[in-house]
């Protein structure tokens, strides 16, 4: 009986075995994990929208999701709609590997760009590269400018002092000032700011400009923090407009080749840098489309767990201890704060009733 | 034949004691009969609470002030219902020193070293409390024929005084952690002040001030109006009771 190479390949590598005939949630494309996360090792996230749910669900499993950037304890509760812990630092969505670059170049001040802030007609004021941090914008400059010191810190003590880095390419179409090439995550006009032609233009990156510019990120955060190991993942969710002349659904086979194919050439036989198939978990066709929502875009609850499930299972070795991740829930400083409020409240409560007491 | 004297209902926590206090004081001086519902009684502990993201208002203080509402005898209903939550933010520096800006008051100093919270973070929590802890008022909106909010006073400058009316397990803290700049205490009034502000006029409901004369000329309260590092005292209470005799009278012409 004649033989060849396939013969001895592992039921991974067909077809029929690993993709058509197990149920849809034994389906693992996950070969071999590059390496291991530790329950408190410091995983930072950014990304496009679904490198969320990889942060979150960290969190949720008692991992050590290291966000640098909090809301204060006092204001907790009524901090949603501000983007504190969605992602690492309140970055918002990053979509492109070159926003994440510059983002992290704004962060060292080696980047300055032009359009620094866009005035609104209503008097607020928008930060150009996450112009929906704030449901409203900012109220004044000094608060804007504050905001902006605040969040480059928080973005260099992630940098510094992560131990993993989850990143999800999102997009390859973006805009880009013309002037100094400042990558905008939405187009100006979209959620503030004016479109201008003159300044503003449509940008549509090569593998080769993704690959370089991951690279550089990647390199950066090394030269910081050399110990850093990095997670790359390309996003699901297809692109909800293009500004290609071509179809829609043409535009989402072409961007997200281009980030498979970029996060293949980044992560090659480097060690330390590993690319993690939640794309194919979501989209192969053992799927077939179950794993998207109504709008054929978001990803089920389902998806997000097939995706977590696999990454625990290959990433992981060993789950938190759920005292431990009680502990790591908040910094000292935050409890401190916390264990404040909640302090200021009775003490009000008290002083409120000692007047009732007076009173009587 | 001499007129009658207007009724009005007063319906509030602590800062509306002072002005039952003052009224009793000042007897038949008072240009108008009050009668009061202090939601700080024991009959109505709680009177309000969260549970979980929803805030109860006690069922007995819905039922007292519908009741009191319905019966129509009063001409006039003012309430004082809160005014402490910018006390939570501002009686004690918190571990993590926060600050914010006002945009409108662009001119008052940020405290050194201060982490910037967004201001509309910080209305944020104000109207998560206040729009709450503020249900006996909207439900006295639908109630009342004349209806009025007062606004709790500003706090004094004195950063010391502060010390001499924290609870005694608190002064250690206030030590430790210091107590915030006068400034940055009246910020969170102005900004608590601003919200309630809003609420009431969402709803139609006119706010009284602090009365102009209580006030120093950047904002204060002045000390010789302050009961303690919350509330105002008897004097300030006279204050506020002339205050809602002039809102009542020019409703009255208004209304005529």
């Amino acid at each position: 009986m004649s033989t060849h190479p396939y013969k001895t390949l592992p039921d991974y590598a067909f077809w029929s075995r690993s993709v058509a005939l197990p149920a849809l949630e034994d389906v693992d494309p996950v070969v071999a994990a590059k390496f291991k996360i530790t329950p408190d090792d410091r995983v930072a996230t950014g990304g496009s929208c679904f490198a969320q749910h990889i942060g979150r669900e960290l969190a949720a499993a008692g991992f050590n999701y290291f966000v640098t950037e909090t809301a204060h304890p006092a204001f907790e509760e009524a901090a949603a709609g501000f983007n504190y812990g969605i992602f690492t630092a309140r970055y918002g969505n990053i979509y492109t590997a070159r926003q994440l670059l510059q983002l992290f170049h704004r962060a060292y001040g080696l980047f300055v760009p032009l359009d620094a802030v866009w005035h609104e007609a209503n008097g607020r004021l928008k930060d150009p590269f996450r112009p929906e941090i704030q449901p409203a914008g900012f109220a004044s400059m000094i608060e804007f400018q504050a905001d902006q010191r605040q969040h480059f810190v928080a973005v260099r003590r992630a940098v510094e002092e992560m131990d993993v880095f989850a990143f999800t390419l999102g997009l390859t179409e973006t805009w880009r000032d013309r002037r100094d090439g400042a990558i905008y995550p939405l187009c100006p006009g979209v959620s503030g700011g004016t479109y201008d032609p003159a300044r503003h233009e449509f940008v549509n990156l090569t593998v080769d400009e993704v690959t370089s510019d991951l690279r550089a990120a990647i390199a950066f955060i090394k030269e910081r923090n050399p110990k850093v190991r990095i997670v790359i993942t390309v996003s699901p969710v297809p692109l909800v407009a293009t500004y290609e002349p071509r179809s829609v659904l043409e535009s989402t086979t072409y961007s997200k080749s281009v980030l498979r194919v970029a996060a293949e050439q980044v992560c090659g036989a480097a060690s330390d840098v590993a690319y993690f198939p939640s794309y194919e978990i979501i989209t192969g066709n053992h799927a077939r489309g179950a794993y998207f929502g109504d709008d054929l875009r978001s990803v089920t609850d389902e998806g997000v767990s097939h995706v977590m499930r696999l990454f625990f299972r290959h990433y992981t070795d060993t789950l938190p201890h759920p005292q431990d991740a009680a502990r790591r829930s908040s910094a000292d400083i935050d409890e401190a704060a916390q264990r404040h409020r909640r302090k200021m409240r009775k003490v009000a409560a008290l002083i409120c009733d000692e007047e009732q007491l007076d009173g009587r | 034949m001499q007129s009658r004297k207007k009724r009005v209902l007063l319906v509030g926590t602590s800062h509306a004691e002072v002005l039952v206090r003052t009224h009793t004081a000042l007897g038949s001086a008072c240009p108008f009969q009050l009668r009061p519902i202090i939601l700080n009684e024991s009959r109505y502990f709680p009177w309000g609470e969260w549970c979980g993201d929803d805030y109860i208002v006690n069922p007995i203080v819905t039922a007292d002030l519908t009741k009191a509402l319905k019966g129509g005898t009063f001409d006039h209903v003012t309430m004082m219902i809160g005014g402490v939550s910018h006390f939570e933010l501002g009686g004690v520096n918190s571990p993590r020193l926060f600050d914010f800006v006002i945009p409108e008051r662009t001119d008052l100093p940020i405290v050194s070293g201060a982490e910037i919270i967004p201001y509309d973070l910080v209305r944020q929590f104000f109207r998560r409390e206040e729009v709450n802890i503020l249900k006996p008022l909207f439900l006295a909106k639908e109630l009342a024929v004349s209806l009025s909010y007062m606004l709790p006073p500003p706090p004094v400058s004195d950063a010391e005084m502060i010390f001499g009316h924290l609870p005694d397990d608190w002064v250690e803290d206030a030590r430790r952690l210091g107590v915030p700049d006068p400034i940055f205490r009246y910020k969170t009034w102005l900004a608590y002040a601003s919200v309630v502000g809003d609420i009431c006029a969402e709803r139609d409901i006119p706010v009284l001030s602090p009365p102009s004369l209580t006030l120093d000329r950047d904002g204060f309260l002045k000390q010789e109006f302050s009961e303690d590092t919350l509330h105002g005292n008897g004097t300030y209470g006279e204050a506020v009771l002339e205050q809602i005799a002039s809102f009542i009278n020019a409703d009255a012409v208004e209304a005529a």
